[in-house]
């Protein structure tokens, strides 16, 4: 008895020392022959993995150098995290989407290659074919006029409407709100309470605490993000008490409500909401999950038309072999090429890169099937994009967090609350600056 | 009278397991129900419609054959390393007189504050300087020793009376043997916990295999049920169907060893 004690234990310790030497020596399986593996890590899963799988498989069958190995993060967060250890460790893929604000400490670092190099070379792109890119992107991906990553998921922010609701409290379905006071004024509206409890029953809007939002009612009401030294940030201006305030005012007074995450998006597919904001790829997850008439526009607008893309560019390292950068910049060509960023946007709803996509079958069929998307991409021709520099990755959250959240949580007054975070970016943004200089970066 | 007296209880417990049970009935419920289901309102509490479909779904669109497979080969290696490692390392602690015991232990105690966002880039750098990136080893070697067992062994092997262990070396039984023929004897329902919490540990691991692995081959479930949760929205009904398939064998093998996890928490003092 006592002996098969100590002989079990030691078959164990055999066993899993076995195990170990055996799983250790099979790890990753090589692509054979000649064919240059490029490593792309990304963060799309879920009804957009999916799309990407498909395009990805389509072009390593449409020829036999190049194998694309797309690797899903499943969230940016994860795909962050894991970009800024394996640049540490020296050991980046070949490929990666990135945030603008991680970019920019890819660039100071040194790890990224300029997109330019490839554009500008012997397989690069013509200015006529730069051209056929909306502006906007094209801007978007530039620091110091180079252009550094490439786009490549890209959204617009929407208003979605329950139509049905909308004719339910009088209004016409077929006339979204166009103004911010339109937009409160239907949100009030729509709210009743059926059962007399003193809470709705029907909401106007929902929402959650969110950078984009306030962004967009930001440009909207004629303010911007920076002032004109480009270095201090400019959101604690009137104009950003007057996008706060009406942020506040519309999400959480008699109308509305905030959610944690997208919780709120669930609540408008239930029928319990009228109208809520969101990105343009939100139709993907939204789709086939309601019973009401969908109703789909551009944001409301403020003094001026006014909004902020969204959504991660590509960029390609340092650190790997030439052979590889320049598939990945085989593969980055052919995604955002016309046919195929149209077959993306068709099925992820993200905006195409391409104005000559716009115009295919494929979208035009789109445009059909979901009224108001066509007018929701037309947002792209005034719409800009977020500070790209230096210190913005933590200005925002301290924007989203000391302003937005306690505002709309109702702890304070919104021009204090401005000023609080608009100081603590700045104090980051002029950190991040000193560093970079004292480093020679 | 004894009956009566027991009522409120039982109300409690009741109470208690059915807000235990809630969440898993609504993961059940949930995957079984179509799209637009999940999102009625007001909520139903069974599918209407019953359907497979999100099953069928969830299992073809992510790997998750394999991805099983590599979560069976991680946790029965990690059982097995955490059950040996964390027995000698106890006996240490609970039986042997050394200079600086209770400093290391205090010390080795401390690192359970540590949080996993503090260590993950630094663990990466040390992973891939040892070319251990993207294999099994990186997923399995650093997680052979769990402080937390070793704590729970100790307070166990501690209640085992020293009489023991003299009466046992005076027999001929040498150190080692004393530790495999009657420590670990002795201990079985505590050494079984260890082991079920090691096997929970990486049943659910998620971020280390994700940041560790560059291919699908070597991922575990975890990683494939994220797979369905993204920052514009969940799809609820595959993400069910997927964390019912997920969670399935844990809750089968917790029912067998039940009563040894009971047994080990009331003896070691800690109230869970």
């Amino acid at each position: 008895m006592r002996r098969a004690v100590s002989k079990a234990s030691a078959r164990v310790l055999i066993a899993v020392l076995i195990a170990l030497v055996l799983v250790g020596g099979c790890g990753s399986e090589g692509g054979g022959g000649d064919v240059i593996e490029v490593t792309f890590w990304h963060g799309m899963g879920g009804p957009l993995g999916r799309v990407l799988n498909q395009l990805v498989d389509e072009f390593n069958e449409s020829q036999d150098e190049i194998f694309v190995n797309s690797i899903s993060m499943g969230r940016y967060t994860a795909l962050s995290q894991k970009i800024m250890a394996a640049v540490a460790a020296g050991k980046p893929p070949v490929m990666a989407q990135a945030y603008e604000n991680w970019t920019i400490e890819l660039i100071l670092t040194k790890s990224i290659v300029p997109m330019q190099r490839f554009i500008d070379g012997p397989e690069g792109l013509s200015p006529e074919e730069l051209d056929d890119f909306l502006p906007v992107f094209i801007r978007n991906n530039q620091w110091d006029d180079v252009i550094w990553s490439f786009p490549f998921n890209k959204s617009v922010r929407a208003v979605y409407y329950n139509k049905d609701l909308f004719a339910a409290s009088g209004l016409d379905p077929d006339h979204p709100p166009e103004t911010w006071d339109e937009y409160i004024g239907f949100s009030g509206r729509i709210t009743r309470d059926d059962d007399g409890d003193g809470y709705p029953d029907i909401w106007g809007t929902a929402g959650q605490v969110t950078v984009w939002m306030f962004g967009n009612l930001l440009l909207q009401d004629g303010g911007d993000w920076l002032d004109e030294s480009g270095e201090r940030v400019a959101f604690n201006t009137r104009h950003g008490v007057n996008a706060l305030s009406f942020q506040r005012d519309l999400l959480v007074g008699d109308a509305g409500f905030i959610t944690a995450g997208f919780e709120y998006q669930n609540d408008f597919l239930a029928g319990k909401v009228g109208m809520i904001e969101g990105s343009t790829v939100s139709v993907a997850f939204m789709k086939g999950k309601y019973d009401f008439e969908l109703g789909i526009a551009p944001l409301p607008r403020g003094k001026r038309p006014g909004g902020t893309i969204a959504g991660t560019n590509v960029v390609i390292f340092e650190g790997v072999p030439e052979e590889e950068q320049r598939a990945a910049w085989e593969f980055i060509k052919w995604f955002t090429d016309t046919a195929q960023t149209a077959k993306w946007s068709a099925g992820t709803f993200y905006v195409p890169v391409r104005k000559s996509a716009l115009e295919t079958d494929l979208l035009r069929q789109k445009f059909i099937d979901f009224p108001g998307l066509q007018d929701a991409y037309g947002q792209l021709e005034y719409a800009s994009f977020e500070p790209k520099i230096a210190g913005w990755y933590a200005g925002r959250r301290y924007l989203a967090e000391r302003a937005i959240e306690s505002v709309l949580r109702g702890d304070a007054d919104v021009q204090g609350a401005l000023d609080k975070a608009a100081d603590k970016a700045d104090a980051e943004i002029a950190r991040l600056k000193r560093l970079t200089v004292k480093l020679g970066l | 009278m004894y009956r009566l007296r027991n009522i409120p209880v039982h109300l409690l417990l009741i109470l208690g397991a059915a807000s235990m049970v809630l969440p898993f009935f609504w993961m059940v419920s949930t995957s079984f129900k179509t799209p637009q289901e999940i999102f009625l309102f007001p909520p139903t509490w069974v599918a209407q419609s019953p359907t497979v479909a999100n099953y069928v779904q969830a299992w073809n669109e992510v790997p998750f054959p394999r991805y099983f497979l590599n979560t069976i080969i991680i946790a029965s290696c990690m059982v097995a390393g955490v059950i040996i490692t964390s027995c000698l390392a106890a006996y240490a602690f609970a039986k042997f007189d050394f200079p600086g015991r209770e400093t290391l232990f205090i010390l080795m105690l401390s690192m359970m504050i540590v949080p996993q966002a503090v260590y993950l880039v630094p663990s990466f750098i040390i992973v891939s300087a040892m070319g251990w990136m993207d294999t099994y080893m990186a997923l399995i070697v650093p997680w052979l020793a769990q402080i937390f067992s070793i704590f729970l062994l100790r307070q166990q092997f501690r209640s085992i009376p020293n009489d023991y262990y003299d009466a046992a070396l005076i027999d001929g039984c040498s150190r080692m043997g004393f530790l495999w023929r009657i420590l670990v004897p002795l201990s079985k329902p505590t050494i079984i916990t260890v082991g079920l919490f090691a096997l929970l540990g990486s049943w659910n691991s998620f971020i280390w295999p994700l940041i560790m692995t560059n291919t699908d081959t070597l991922r575990p479930i975890q990683v494939g049920l994220s797979y369905f949760a993204q920052e514009q929205g969940t799809e609820h009904g595959l993400m069910m169907a997927a964390a019912t398939f997920c969670v399935a064998p844990v809750v089968i093998i917790y029912f067998f060893a039940q009563k040894q996890v009971i047994e080990s928490y009331a003896k070691s003092g800690i109230k869970g």
